[in-house]
């Protein structure tokens, strides 16, 4: 690669890849149910607790990470 | 409070914000009018995105597709971020790059890139062919709200024919200034009505505590952890709606009309996490309507939102009134994104179509006035697709999207590989087309997989792996 964008990193990217693959609910057997929590079924919240995480990561390298340099 | 009156108060309230959009237009150029001059603040950009991007697919289309796939539509909150996420990789350098030559259309940059007349007018086709699909998904969900709001007063021809007149009129009088402010009022409404009946939903009213139980007890596949083709529809959706969301003509326009670098940042910081009210909250009303609606067929499904609200307004007068607001904040975020997909489909045949192709320079007060008399045109030839539905609005979205992420390599991979070339791009582009259309056609995912997604990646490999060669060979 020639450049990358202001100071994001791949590593950025790997970050928020890995976040949203591990939303992802790959990993649970179908009958996976309960408990419920907040009104989800216990994979449903991890899936969401893990887009919360993947909101604010990606606004730190939003904030953090931007150059602003006009 | 008589629906039909609140409806026309609404609409009341837009067109002297387009008459004020026309009066604060600084020049007759097509920058003014198609980005604002640039000059847009945080308040407006954030609300103009927040409008543009949730459109009548969060309100109609989402809670049926809710309702068909049950909890695993949870998957539309990351998809729905992945957008944000994706502008990363691109924004920072085409907003620099946008800013000192003054870009009007996303194909500004592609002709800037690679100097070849065919790419440009390529990728200008296809962003056109997924705005045509997404304007009339916007017109057809228009016609479904105002039956909704006004209770069949208003039918949904009727109400087709004339919010495409009230969008076509603000936006050819105002450009992006009208668009942006109508998208302000109009991302407020949403806004208001979402927390008003969301507040209802978490503070235990609407028993969500007990949802997945029924829900369990009546089509318990819906709740069950998806099996592994919904969960590479799940990634896969991730892939497609976030690469081609970022590639939204009409969202990358409003890169360039940011006030500033530091206007941009804020907006995208806080869009990131928008999807966690919105897209959540179209989840969760597909979601209630499982248990009380059995078996409705795919057509039926996406008036899903209509049936769980219609249930809700029973409940009480507040109620009842909060529901209309959603309905009429519904409206609104179908026409904001409605006006917005117009004024970017104006400018990229104008600008890109005519004004590239055009063998001798043509002033800037006739291509506007040529970007004018196209708004009109293309919004009376979709009314007449508009006013014969037949495909769901969620199939109308993702052809959209696989026609649009083709054109993604080519744009981003422009500022990250210097030695990719205009052909290179083109076979990529050809390739992954094919690709995304044979499985549209076939009506089929692969391993679960949108063709879209797998004909991007062909695209993908294409461009990386030409370059590499070249490299080699250089």
């Amino acid at each position: 690669m020639d450049r990358l964008p202001s100071n994001f990193r791949l590593r950025h990217g790997i970050l928020l890849g890995t976040i949203l693959f591990a939303g992802v609910p790959w990993y649970w057997t179908e009958d996976t149910v309960r408990p419920f929590i907040l009104g989800l079924p216990i994979w449903a919240f991890v899936s969401l607790a893990m887009s919360v995480v993947l909101a604010a990561t990606a606004a730190w390298i939003i904030i953090r990470h931007w150059k602003d340099d006009e | 409070m008589n629906p039909v009156i609140l409806l026309l108060l609404y609409l009341c309230l837009l067109i002297p914000l387009a008459w004020l959009g026309h009066r604060c237009s600084t020049g007759r150029t097509p920058h003014d009018f198609y980005i604002a001059g640039g000059r847009v603040g945080f308040v407006v950009l954030l609300a103009t995105l927040f409008a543009t991007q949730y459109s009548g697919n969060t309100f109609m289309a989402f809670p049926g597709k809710s309702y068909r796939l049950g909890y695993a539509f949870l998957m539309s909150v990351p998809f729905m971020m992945a957008i944000v996420l994706c502008y990363l990789f691109y924004a920072p350098s085409l907003r620099r790059v946008a800013l000192r030559f003054r870009f009007v259309t996303p194909c500004d940059w592609i002709h800037h890139r690679y100097q070849s007349l065919p790419l440009t007018l390529t990728c200008a086709g296809l962003m056109t062919w997924a705005l045509l699909n997404f304007l009339l998904a916007q017109l057809m969900a228009m016609g479904h709200a105002v039956s909704g709001i006004t209770e069949g007063q208003i039918s949904y021809t009727t109400g087709v024919l004339f919010l495409a007149f009230v969008v076509v009129l603000y936006e050819s009088v105002g450009g992006m200034r009208a668009v942006a402010w109508t998208d302000t009022v109009q991302g407020i409404m949403m806004a208001v009505a979402v927390i008003f009946l969301g507040g209802w939903m978490f503070t235990g009213q609407a028993d969500l505590a007990t949802l997945p139980e029924r829900i369990l007890a009546v089509a318990p596949e819906k709740i069950q952890p998806p099996n592994w083709k919904v969960c590479a529809t799940w990634a896969s959706s991730i892939f497609i709606v976030g690469v081609g969301g970022s590639m939204y003509p009409q969202a990358i326009q409003r890169i360039y009309s940011a006030a500033s670098t530091r206007t941009l940042k804020r907006t995208l910081a806080v869009m990131v996490f928008l999807p966690l009210v919105t897209a959540l909250f179209a989840a969760i009303m597909g979601w209630m309507a499982i248990p009380e609606f059995h078996s409705l067929e795919k057509i039926e499904s996406d008036k899903v939102m209509t049936l769980v609200l219609a249930e809700i307004a029973q409940l009480g007068p507040l109620l009842n009134f909060a529901v209309l607001l959603l309905l009429l904040g519904a409206l609104a975020a179908i026409m904001s994104t409605a006006d917005s997909v117009l004024l970017s489909l104006s400018s990229i045949l104008v600008q890109d179509f005519y004004a590239k192709t055009s063998t001798r320079a043509v002033p800037e007060e006739t291509l506007l006035k040529y970007g004018k008399i196209t708004s009109w045109l293309l919004m009376a030839v979709l009314l007449i697709f508009a006013l014969q539905p037949k495909v769901t609005l969620w199939r109308l979205l993702e052809l959209k999207f696989e026609v649009l992420i083709q054109v993604a390599p080519a744009f981003v991979l422009g500022f990250y590989l210097r030695r990719l070339t205009a052909g290179t791009a083109l076979i990529g582009i050809a390739a992954g087309t094919s690709i995304a259309m044979v499985g549209f056609v076939q009506e089929t995912k692969w391993f679960g997989c949108h063709p879209g997604t797998i004909g991007c990646l062909v695209n993908l490999a294409i461009c990386l792996t030409m370059c590499r060669r070249g490299k080699r060979s250089s």
